[in-house]
């Protein structure tokens, strides 16, 4: 230790002039605010910042000239033998000359704002330095850190260049592999869009390299002693059997981090599927790699798959997902043409029809995602809502032709867009009424009225609001949040996302602070676009709608929607803990897409839902325990088709019509209603009203509604279910199952 | 014409194998690594020895297959031609360099493996003086004195005073000879056991020259180290070395008492009464020949008046037997300093003459076999 200790202490000394020249310089950073430029701003901040830049400078600019020149020029200049022939440990001459240089670079970089500081400190009694002690821990060793490296990569640089032996070659080419495979690799992951996933390993692999920097330097003199051509053999032997096989590995831990299947996906959600063929859009978090996600398209008949990058990294799948032509033959979805960060998306496609067919580019390229976008049905075309042209266009696939490209309405709040008929599509905008939306979604009301004494009837609470309900008027006052607050069986109500369909239960009320909500409503606005005359026209508006609550048939000719209630501010409010009435909505009417008439009230619904062919299956209200099947005007025609579940306490459809089939859970047992585990899955066999207990094991997938590409009755996906193992094909006719592929289903 | 033998094959005189001394340095296997009292000198070892050292840079050879000790309290010379591999030897003795075969030993233990702890008892005076420029006499000796447990700052500072060399001005400012003169002061300060000098006096004019081997000389009176040196300055050396050796082309040809190495070596001069050069040695008899053979000749150079023989196995008893021949009556016999020796070991031959030392492997190996 004496002897690391004079090797610090002799090299200090010998270059203590460094330090003397950095206070030095650290008056320069008190002319900052006399620079042009700088007049008028804060003097204090721009000294402050001037001398921070120049600290960082000197610091870089004294770790790479004392890096280039402590070991490797006394090895060069044959000095380095002055202490080899002392009783000093070759780990101390290492250290010491190395960990003098590091001082002297940290420390001048430290010297060079004194001045401004203490300039500061006597004229003002204050100033910005030194920086607070926890911005001091952590940006104290990230400099030490940055320095070390520098000067390191300066000093095996230096040894490189200087030794000029036969090892030079091995440099060159293990500098070229190493970057190569790094290149190749990080391309791999950036286009993949795995990089984020990577994060966590960013101070390990830095602190590696810093480390392997460290043993080579310490090596090459240890063993290489005061012979340069020696210390450079070591220096390169060690450097690159370390960095060449840390490359190649890193190479292969690229490729395996995204060249995933399916397989690897340790939970999955199905973001689309193939209305006419059997294949799906499935998206999940790949097991063992820091939880990327990335979207594949999967037959589900052959198993064949083709993994997509619209879905690595950045692209939330749900926002983005592939696009199944409602004829069933084609998918399209788009994919950056390289770095996800900075690269225009082009469109794939990929024939469905053909087995064996691969993905194709097409000449469509977009410099954004756009926010929505649609097929039509034979697959030839695509509308896409680009938000920041701010237009609505339709290109050609398979030439890239643009075919139409429209101003949108003035406004937001577009939520759907679906081409209706070959050429010709319809955006549908939902605009919230209330005039008095807050910036962050929570609505604003009035402020709360008193307490009314002595109210009878059921109390409710969501959100901490207790809420006495008035049995007869069904109208409800809100009590204040310090009311005990009982369980409450909620709904989540988002027909955008097609998440309609799980109900869940709230054990107790949350303990936030309560929300004040007012009764907003909203109108839903129909926009229809010919391809022939490009040109977006308003065909209905209708309003007042309960907010998000509007569905529209798959073939665009009807709209159901339900009217505002008095307890629609209850967003999340559908039925009574006693599983007997509905509370809040308003009544559901039919409309009629092209006209805005509407054609029919449905007021026994408690919920509907078209099935694929325009028919309507509604929920009786109350109970909840009854279907009934109405025409495609919400005409109930005879022979009625009603559905009764005696022993249910609710009823809920699932968006799996399987031609005359339907999926339904149902809620059963006494208490509260259940979680999903809990809940029955019949298949309902309209014609005959025979239902099919499928096994308990099995869920419905939850596929998203997307235009047109519901999956239909005979649809292969349609038979899909998941179940705690993955994707599993139930039959419903056979009763067969086939399991696809392991994965946890996930949320 | 061929000669028969060669100077180096002849075994040297009380020449001490390493190995085989009662001292016997430990092997490799007994040499413990790291630091602690296992890693001091070894009492009673001789403080520097080489065994069997090989030193190789990619396909050139510069150390082949040298042994030699060094007895502790002696000065060893270490001569050879520029290239002959004496700073590789050096820098292996100092653990600089590491041996492609063999081992370098001090105090009977691995310098390679035991570097730092047996610098300590050593003294170096590199054969270019490479301390840090910028760095001054004194406070290279601040430097010194936190390395050296003996380190004697009087002395130093004294010995800088009679070297007249200023001990506040930059080492890169100093002149060579002052250079030197302070990694001789630093050396030395140090009160090592065994001082290693590499050419000390390698561009030093005639008094700096004086100055280092005064302080040797003064050094070994007062505390007597034992000393390697190599050195080019052979009058010098045979002044202050009590054995020599001498390298060639990386092997050692020679190893032996300076005394034993000056009283077999005699040049022989053979008048042959007025013929021509070119035919001198072809006038030489058979019987002549044969004498002249048992004093073992290393270099044979044609005069104008006869015929001059440098041999390496020079006793009375044998030279009496060349005078004993019809022509060798006249033949004279004259002692040779140490440069004409080495001269005639590793010179190059002079017009007319050949040399029989010119080549050191099989001297080299005829001595191993010798002493096996």
């Amino acid at each position: 230790m004496s002897g690391l200790l004079a090797v610090l202490a002799r090299e200090i000394e010998e270059r203590r002039l460094l330090l003397a020249a950095a206070l030095l310089l650290g008056l320069l950073p008190l002319a900052a605010p006399a620079l042009p430029g700088m007049a008028g701003g804060d003097a204090a901040l721009a000294r402050h910042e001037a001398a921070v830049g120049l600290s960082l400078i000197v610091c870089a600019v004294l770790a790479l000239f004392l890096g280039g020149s402590v070991i490797a020029g006394d090895l060069a200049e044959r000095r380095l033998g002055f202490y080899f022939s002392r009783p000093l440990a070759g780990w101390a001459i290492w250290l010491g000359k190395i960990g003098a240089a590091l001082l002297l670079a940290c420390g001048a970089a430290i010297l060079v704002p004194l001045p401004v500081w203490l300039i500061d400190r006597i004229t003002h009694g204050s100033g910005p330095f030194p920086p607070q002690l926890p911005e001091l821990a952590v940006q104290l060793p990230a400099v030490v850190a940055g320095a070390l490296f520098l000067l390191l990569v300066a000093h095996v640089t230096a040894v490189t260049a200087r030794s000029r032996s036969s090892w030079l070659a091995l440099d060159l080419a293990g500098a070229m592999a190493v970057a190569a495979l790094a290149w190749a690799s990080w391309r791999r992951l950036a286009f993949e869009g795995a990089l984020p996933y990577l994060a966590p390993l960013a101070m390990p692999l830095a602190s590696a390299l810093l480390l392997l920097l460290l043993a080579t330097s310490g090596a090459e003199v240890i063993a290489g002693r005061s012979d340069l051509r020696r210390a450079h053999r070591i220096q390169a032997l060690v450097l690159w059997a370390s960095l060449v096989p840390a490359a190649i590995a890193g190479a292969g831990f690229a490729r395996w981090m995204v060249e995933i299947s399916p397989a690897d996906l340790q939970s999955f959600n199905v973001a689309a599927a193939s209305p006419g063929e059997s294949w799906i859009a499935a998206y999940g978090t790949a097991a063992h790699r820091g939880g990327f996600r990335s979207l594949f398209l999967i037959d589900t008949r052959s198993g064949a798959y083709v993994r997509t990058r619209a879905a690595g990294g950045f692209m939330p799948p749900a926002a983005a997902p592939p696009l199944f032509a409602g004829g069933g033959g084609r998918v399209a979805w788009l994919e950056p043409q390289g770095d996800p960060r900075s690269s225009p998306l082009e469109l794939l496609t990929l024939d469905l029809v053909h087995p064996g067919a691969r993905p194709v580019r097409s000449p469509v390229v977009v410099g954004w995602q756009p926010r929505m976008a649609a097929l039509s049905a034979a697959g030839s075309l695509i509308a896409m809502l680009e938000d920041h042209r701010y237009r609505l266009t339709v290109t050609e696939i398979d030439d890239g032709r643009l075919l139409a490209s429209t101003p949108l309405p003035a406004g937001e709040a577009f939520e759907e867009l679906r081409f209706v008929a070959p050429g010709r599509l319809q955006l549908y905008r939902a605009e919230m009424l209330s005039a008095d939306s807050a910036p962050d979604g929570n609505r604003l009301g009035s402020p709360e009225p008193p307490e009314p004494p002595g109210q009878e009837g059921p109390t409710l609470s969501l959100e901490g609001v207790s809420r006495r309900v008035d049995d007869a008027t069904g109208k409800a006052r809100k009590l204040g949040p310090r009311k005990a607050a009982a369980p409450l069986f909620a709904r989540r109500h988002a027909p955008a996302a097609g998440d309609d369909a799980s109900p869940v239960e709230r054990a107790s009320a949350p303990t936030a602070r309560p929300r004040r909500f007012a009764s907003p409503v909203e109108r839903l606005t129909v926009y229809e676009l010919d391809v022939a005359a490009p040109r977006l026209r308003q065909v209905i508006s209708i309003a007042p709608l309960r907010p998000r609550s509007w569905e529209v048939s798959a073939d665009g000719e009807r709209i159901l929607a339900r009217e505002p209630g008095p307890l629609d501010d209850l967003d999340d409010l559908g039925q009574a803990a006693d599983g007997a009435r509905r509370i809040g909505y308003g009544e559901l009417l039919l409309y009629d897409a092209r006209s805005g008439r509407a054609l029919a009230r449905l007021p026994a619904a408690a919920h509907a839902v078209f099935l694929a062919d325009g028919r309507i299956v509604e929920v009786v209200r109350g109970a909840g325990r009854e279907l009934r099947l109405l025409d495609r005007d919400g005409v109930e025609r005879e022979p009625r088709r009603r559905f009764t579940f005696p022993d249910a306490r609710g009823v809920w459809i699932d968006r799996q019509p399987a031609g005359e089939r339907l999926l339904v859970s149902l809620v059963r047992g006494g208490g509260a209603p259940g979680p999903v585990a809990q809940h029955e899955l019949h298949a309902l066999d309209l014609s005959t009203g025979r239902s099919l207990l499928l096994p308990p094991r099995l869920a419905p997938l939850n596929i998203p509604v997307q235009a047109l590409t519901a999956p239909l009755s005979w649809s292969f996906a349609s038979h899909l279910f998941r179940d705690r193992n993955g994707l599993v094909r139930f039959d419903l006719d056979s009763g067969r199952e086939r399991h696809l592929f392991t994965a946890h289903g996930g949320g | 014409m061929t000669q028969p033998t060669a100077a180096a094959s002849i075994p040297p005189a009380q020449s001490p194998q390493p190995g085989r001394d009662t001292a016997a340095p430990q092997t490799l296997a007994d040499a413990p690594a790291g630091r602690g009292p296992s890693a001091q000198p070894a009492a009673g070892s001789p403080p520097l020895a080489a065994e069997a050292l090989s030193v190789t840079y990619g396909r050139k050879t510069a150390l082949a297959d040298v042994s030699l000790t060094v007895a502790a309290g002696t000065v060893y010379a270490l001569l050879g031609r520029n290239g002959a591999g004496k700073s590789s030897l050096v820098r292996c003795l100092l653990g600089e360099q590491r041996p492609a075969a063999g081992r370098a030993l001090l105090f009977g233990r691995d310098v390679w493996r035991h570097r730092a702890r047996l610098l300590r008892e050593v003294g170096v005076v590199p054969e270019e003086p490479n301390a840090p420029p910028a760095a001054t006499a004194s406070g290279l000796a601040r430097f010194s004195a936190r390395l050296f447990p003996r380190w004697n700052m009087t002395e130093f500072k004294e010995r800088l005073r009679r070297f007249e060399v200023p001990a506040d001005v930059p080492f890169g400012q100093l002149s060579k000879g002052q250079k030197g003169q302070v990694a001789l002061a630093l050396a030395l300060a140090s009160a090592p056991r065994l001082l290693i000098l590499d050419d000390p006096t390698l561009g030093l004019d005639a008094l700096a020259r004086r100055a280092v081997f005064e302080e040797l000389i003064g050094d070994l009176a007062d505390r007597g180290t034992t000393v390697f040196l190599t050195t080019h300055d052979l009058a010098a050396v045979e002044g202050i070395a009590l054995r020599v050796g001498i390298l060639a082309r990386g092997r050692l040809l020679l190893d032996e008492e300076l005394e034993t190495l000056k009283a077999r070596f005699r040049r022989i001069s053979l008048p042959l009464g007025g013929v021509a050069a070119a035919t001198a040695k072809e006038r030489i008899t058979e019987a002549e020949e044969t004498a002249l053979s048992e004093l073992r000749p290393v270099r044979r150079i044609a005069r104008g008046w006869g015929v001059e023989t440098v041999v390496a196995g020079y006793d009375e008893e044998r030279f009496a037997r060349l005078r004993g021949n019809p022509g060798g009556g006249r033949a004279q016999a004259a002692a040779l300093s140490l440069e004409e020796i080495f001269l005639a070991l590793v010179g190059t031959p002079a017009p007319g003459g050949e040399a029989a030392a010119a080549g050191p492997a099989q001297p080299a190996a005829a001595a191993r076999k010798e002493r096996s």
